[in-house]
């Protein structure tokens, strides 16, 4: 539960390529490790939090979703079990906001892993996910340069499951 | 292509370039003048210099004088045609455009490398990208890709079986997780068992969401009245035999009510299910052919026996047990009627369920066909008291387009008959969805019309989304009559915007003053006219100032319907992506605009300028 002392506070992140960002409390705290850490830290408000995994240029497009997400209720804890709401669509402002290149679309999922940003790796995972929807194996293998590596054996199997999808 | 770059490609033609270069001497020439051009431009990029030989060319041609040529004579060329220096000076001209169709020839060629290299950037990002995805994120994509919605598989355990055969670390991942597994729908008279054996084995004890198809076959009586009144026999396939054991992880049930035709189905279904314990059910939907409705129903009701204690949702389309399995901790109630006799039997199945609390109620009457009041379902509708569901937080309403229109007879009598035996005194969140059925339609959509309706039958309403999808050349006339609590309006229509005059300055229509967001999804199609869609605007914050909640307004979201529906795709697909977002300081500068994207509609403009011009021109 945040406080009011807390929603004005400054943070300080520190990127591994050495830069600095100096953030609020409620917009660098969307990402859970983030939260933890200041938690572990306690009130020292000069302590930088270092974040080797994350390069600037990713961090203030990171910060970017964060500040604009920043009034978010804090999301529901999933049903490992339930995936039956699960959906493709992504938010008007999302959506925009993910239109970058590929490299900085999965540099964009790898820090939101890392930093613990579930509702922007759902972002991120959406749209590689509606890149590869409805393609069949060879086309996604074209896609990502991916080698079919399998075994006689394992062909064997997948002609057989082939059989199931035969037509539809 | 532009006018000049036209004229130039008639400058020098690929026949001419090859006889310029036919021999190995000439080739050699060329690299050596281009190998300088570049030189000299990469010395002095502000200047551009020719090869030192052609310009001292240049310079000699330059200075010759008419007295110079006086002193030394003029020398004719060897076959006396002509003089000898203006060949000079055609073979100087010859050399430059011939420099420069080649180096032309290699810049549009360039351009496609270019384009090429720039689409190999984020061909091997993916590449990369995708390799960096650890497992579990991998997974999450997968999971996205599976039960994503909405989706392109019917069966949707086959968009795991696709996945799981493109290479042996996908295979493993998706193979390995049980819940990749869990849904199991098959095709009707061909079911697919081996992939139905498969999920039951590789979603191990995970909850199984299950769609079964039942089979409706005529009953074998020769007498015709008595065939029409006994009830007919469902069969099943073999999914059950192999879904039977497994009832205890049924987490979600949908039967799918079809003819059976020739299909010989297995019988026993009702019996088999009856009074059986399901722990983990907590969803059962039905579907069924509307001409089997009656039958559907009395089967249906066979499921009030079932013992469901976590039963939370209900999806009927087109059939209305009577009995329905009890509702009291049913919270998501989601109905299709095909007939005003269907939501007769809805109200008349609802008022007598003994508790209800439902606070997800979804209404589709989009494919009722309206009939006048003196008919039989209109009658049926009348005859059952109003149904009051205080619980209802949520409701979406689906209708026909039309119906609001009158471009069907008795339409928009129909849907207030409808409407006005449902009251939601608490509904707090709305969303109306207007489609065009199969009848073709002409009238203007008069949004005032349904929200005038809606408004008494759900008071509280705080948040409403309107979405339209219809005829894009037909207008829908943008609403006034806004609920008087309303906080957030969304409307995003495929269609033509317009508004009426008469009804935004009528005082009589209620002004919302506690809206804080308007969201409006516009078609860019310029060839629509949604221009009204500025008015509405700029009507609203005019009586919003005029009566108050002005100031309270935060931002006006605007949505760019963009259609990628695609070349191949006949159909359009309209999606609504963000253009920006106005704070309202900035909305009265906004409404001075004449178009809602004023730079597609200025685009638009020059383009057809310029095919006019063109086409003049050709």
């Amino acid at each position: 539960m945040s406080t009011t002392e807390d929603k004005t506070r400054k943070v300080k992140l520190v990127t591994s390529d050495n830069e600095e960002f100096e953030v609020d409390w409620e917009v660098a705290t969307r990402s859970v490790l983030i939260k933890h850490m200041l938690e572990d830290i306690g009130e020292s408000e000069e302590q930088a939090i270092p974040l080797p995994n994350v390069t600037a240029n990713v961090l203030k497009k990171v910060l970017e979703w964060c500040e604009h997400h920043r009034k978010d209720p804090e999301p529901a804890p999933e049903s490992s079990d339930d995936n039956r709401k699960r959906t493709l669509e992504i938010g008007d402002w999302d959506a925009k906001f993910i239109q970058v290149d590929q490299e900085m679309l999965f540099e964009i999922i790898l820090a939101a892993n890392y930093l613990d940003i579930k509702a922007l790796l759902d972002v991120g995972c959406k749209t590689v996910a509606n890149m590869i929807k409805g393609k069949q194996p060879e086309e996604i293998r074209k896609m990502f340069n991916i080698v079919n590596d399998f075994t006689p054996e394992e062909e064997a199997q997948i002609k057989k499951e082939n059989e199931w999808a035969e037509d539809r | 292509m532009s006018h000049s770059n036209k004229l130039r490609k008639t400058q020098i033609s690929p026949e001419m370039l090859q006889m310029h270069i036919q021999d190995g001497t000439s080739k050699q020439q060329i690299a050596e003048d281009i190998k300088d051009i570049v030189l000299n431009y990469l010395e002095d990029q502000d200047g551009f210099e020719l090869p030192t030989k052609l310009r001292e060319e240049e310079v000699h041609l330059d200075s010759i004088t008419y007295e110079g040529l006086l002193n030394r004579g003029i020398i004719r060329n060897e076959d006396g045609k002509g003089y000898a220096l203006v060949s000079r000076a055609r073979q100087i001209s010859s050399r430059i455009v011939t420099l420069d169709g080649i180096l032309d020839s290699i810049t549009s060629r360039m351009k496609n490398k270019v384009k090429t290299a720039r689409q190999r950037i984020d061909h091997v990002a993916s590449v990369c990208g995708l390799a960096s995805l650890p497992p579990e994120v991998l997974s999450l994509v997968f999971s996205f890709i599976i039960h994503g919605s909405p989706s392109t598989s019917k069966p949707r355990s086959l968009i795991s079986v696709r996945l799981s055969h493109v290479c042996r670390q996908f295979r493993y991942i998706v193979t390995t997780n049980p819940r990749f597994w869990t849904t199991i729908n098959t095709t009707p008279f061909t079911p697919e068992l081996g992939l139905v054996n498969a999920c039951l084995e590789r979603s191990k004890d995970c909850p199984l969401d299950i769609q079964l198809n039942l089979y409706a076959t005529p009953s074998q009586n020769h007498n015709i009245q008595q065939a029409l009144l006994s009830p007919r026999h469902v069969g099943y396939d073999k999914t059950f035999l192999a879904l039977r054991p497994h009832t205890h992880r049924w987490r979600s049930l949908h039967l799918n009510f079809i003819r059976a035709k020739k299909f010989k189905g297995i019988s026993g279904f009702w019996r088999y299910l009856k009074d059986t314990i399901f722990p983990m059910l907590d969803s059962i939907s039905a579907e069924g052919d509307e001409c089997e409705y009656a039958d559907f129903n009395a089967k249906l009701s066979e499921t009030s026996s079932w013992k469901c204690p976590n039963l939370t949702g209900i999806i009927l389309r087109s059939c209305v047990p009577n009995p329905l399995p009890n509702l009291a901790a049913v919270t998501t109630f989601d109905i299709e009627v095909s007939d005003l006799l269907n939501f007769a039997d809805m109200l008349k199945t609802l008022n007598e369920m003994p508790s209800i609390a439902i606070t997800n109620l979804r209404l589709d009457i989009s494919k009722i066909y309206p009939q006048c009041s003196t008919d039989v379902g209109h009658r049926h509708v009348l005859e059952q008291h109003s149904l009051t569901i205080g619980t209802v937080k949520s409701f979406e309403l689906g209708f026909a387009a039309d119906h609001i229109a009158d471009d069907v007879t008795h339409g928009f009598e129909c849907v207030q008959s409808i409407l006005a035996k449902l009251y939601l005194p608490n509904a707090e969140d709305i969303v109306l969805k207007g489609s065009d059925p199969t009848r073709p339609s002409k009238n203007s959509l008069p949004l005032d019309r349904l929200l005038l309706v809606i408004s008494k039958r759900c008071p509280k309403v705080i948040n409403c989304v309107i979405n339209i999808t219809r005829n894009p050349s037909i207008y829908t006339i943008l609403p006034y009559h806004l609920p008087p609590n309303l906080e957030t309006l969304r409307i995003a229509c495929n269609t033509c915007l317009i508004i009426d005059r008469k009804s935004a300055e009528e005082e009589i229509y209620s002004t919302p003053s506690k809206i804080r967001r308007i969201t409006l999804g516009v078609n860019s199609d310029p060839s629509l006219r949604t221009s009204g869609a500025v008015d509405w605007i700029d009507h609203l914050k005019e009586r919003m100032e005029k009566y108050g909640g002005w100031d309270v307004f935060e931002t006006l979201t605007l949505l760019k319907g963009v259609d990628k529906g695609g070349l191949r795709n006949i159909k359009t697909i309209l999606v609504f992506e963000l253009d920006k977002i106005i704070p309202r300081e900035e909305v009265e500068e906004w409404c001075e605009s004449t178009h809602v994207f004023p730079e597609i509609m200025e685009e638009y403009k020059r383009n057809q300028t310029y095919d006019d011009e063109y086409d003049s021109w050709g």
